[in-house]
């Protein structure tokens, strides 16, 4: 890992704050992706890569009603690399999250479901310029929809 | 696209709390301390995140005093930059399954209890001197060449040198003081030090020491006494706990809880001594939720605190 400088501020400067006068920690660049409603195991694109980047973070919305946790009836939501040599695509797994009830959580309508405590793969994340970002939504048995999902990820550029 | 500057205002007076790992434990996968251990690391390598002083681990390393737990704990935390510091919990020797040596041996402490020269202050890692069939830290009395003895000697020896101590509980009512029942709270037995009186004596009596940090109580960064400060006796000290990556109610383990840990800067200039407090969600990789000013309103959390070190 780097040494970095940071940019330090003049000891004292900061005295207790509340949350009304704390700005916004804005640490990477934000991408929002609207997709169809999802019924049943799709996959859809969601992003190029316009230079090297690192996806670090992500969160899904169902604009429609709750999705319950299930071992029976769930879904897998895939976040996938999917690059493009030459013709011959290959995807790789950055990160995946379900709503079954024992390992994964349910989708609660118009409300936030991120992927903060789920792993990423340290060498999927990393995208070229020109790779793609996709979502792989995978069911099992048969789980509510998906209604008109709304994809909001955080990227870093990278070298 | 606008971005702020690294909230840590002087890292290299910072110390980074990670409290309770419990590598090893066996829970759901987003949940297990290997899924979560990882989402720090990444977190660290923000260009956004600046490198501190040191990264502190303060006990309860892992969950079982077990050899497989060692390796996967140290692998983990030799991901950290710069210097790591670790101190002992329950955990490391959970069950009596090795005695306190055994486990600081194994997780590569000098010894149960050591100093760690940081030049703007020193870590008094402080151990305990036995352990019982279930893994309990015990202390023995003052006087009788045990730990506390090694603390008050080791500060007694460096008067002019300010230190912060580095043990896995707490000072009891400290951290936790007013939260509800669903956290581990400091003022209930088993959550602070065994030998209290025995240890604010101590305290009292030398003024170099100038911070406890503790673990064990795995509370959420927006407890009101997170970081508080304390006088014992003629000494006044800022006391903040590690909060837990792992997770952070007595209720059990929930398996989406945030990953958090907490930055603590010493400062001692002209505007005064005193510790800045932040807090970190490496799962959601922003400053995250501080401490609360009132139990009754958590919308009322602040995200960095500035604490005079005075009475």
């Amino acid at each position: 890992m780097p040494t970095r400088t940071p940019g330090t501020l003049p000891p004292g400067a900061y005295v207790a704050k509340s949350s009304l006068d704390v700005i916004a920690s804005i640490e990477e660049l934000t991408q929002v992706v609207p997709f169809a409603t999802v019924t049943a195991t799709t996959t859809a694109a969601a992003w190029i890569a316009p230079f090297p980047c690192k996806i670090v973070a992500a969160s899904l919305l169902s604009y429609g009603a709750n999705i319950p946790a299930s071992t029976v009836n769930y879904w897998s939501v895939t976040l996938r690399k999917l690059v493009n040599n030459a013709g011959t695509v290959t995807s790789s797994v950055i990160a995946v999250k379900t709503s079954r009830s024992d390992t994964g959580q349910a989708v609660t309508g118009k409300a936030d479901w991120n992927f903060d405590n789920v792993p990423f793969d340290p060498v999927a994340q990393n995208l070229a310029k020109g790779d793609v970002l996709d979502v792989l939504w995978g069911t099992v048995g048969a789980p509510p929809q998906w209604t008109a999902p709304l994809l909001v990820f955080r990227y870093e550029p990278s070298s | 696209m606008s971005r702020i500057w690294p909230q840590v205002s002087t890292p290299e007076r910072t110390l980074h709390l990670i409290g309770d790992n419990h590598y090893g434990a066996n829970v759901p996968t987003t949940a297990k301390p290997t899924t979560r251990g990882p989402k720090i690391i990444n977190d660290l390598g923000s260009p956004l995140i600046p490198d501190v002083a040191a990264h502190v681990f303060l006990g309860d390393n892992v969950n079982d005093g077990l050899t497989s737990q060692d390796a996967d704990f140290l692998a983990y935390q030799a991901q950290f930059p710069g210097t790591k510091i670790t101190a002992l919990g329950g955990h490391d020797f959970w069950n009596g399954v090795r005695t306190p040596a055994a486990a600081a041996a194994a997780l590569g402490m000098s010894g149960v209890s050591y100093v760690q020269d940081l030049g703007f202050l020193k870590v008094a890692v402080l151990g305990c001197d036995s352990t019982d069939a279930f893994g309990s830290m015990i202390l023995n009395a003052p006087g009788s060449g045990g730990q506390i003895d090694w603390l008050d000697d080791t500060l007694a020896s460096d008067p002019d040198t300010p230190y912060a101590v580095a043990f896995h509980q707490p000072l009891n009512d400290t951290v936790g003081r007013d939260a509800p029942a669903d956290q581990f709270r400091s003022i209930d037995a088993g959550f602070f030090n065994s030998r209290d009186a025995d240890l604010r004596t101590v305290i009292g009596a030398r003024s170099n020491l100038r911070l406890w940090l503790s673990g064990h109580t795995h509370t959420p960064t927006y407890d009101t006494a997170l970081a508080s400060v304390e006088t014992i006796g003629g000494n006044t000290i800022g006391c903040v706990n590690g909060s837990s990556p792992f997770y952070n109610h007595s209720t059990g383990i929930t398996t989406f809880e945030p990953i958090r840990s907490v930055y603590v800067t010493y400062l001692d200039d002209s505007g005064g001594e005193r510790i800045e407090v932040r807090f970190r969600d490496h799962g959601a990789r922003r400053w995250g939720e501080g401490i609360a000013t009132s139990y009754a309103d958590l919308s009322t959390v602040q995200r960095a605190v500035t604490i005079p070190l005075e009475a």
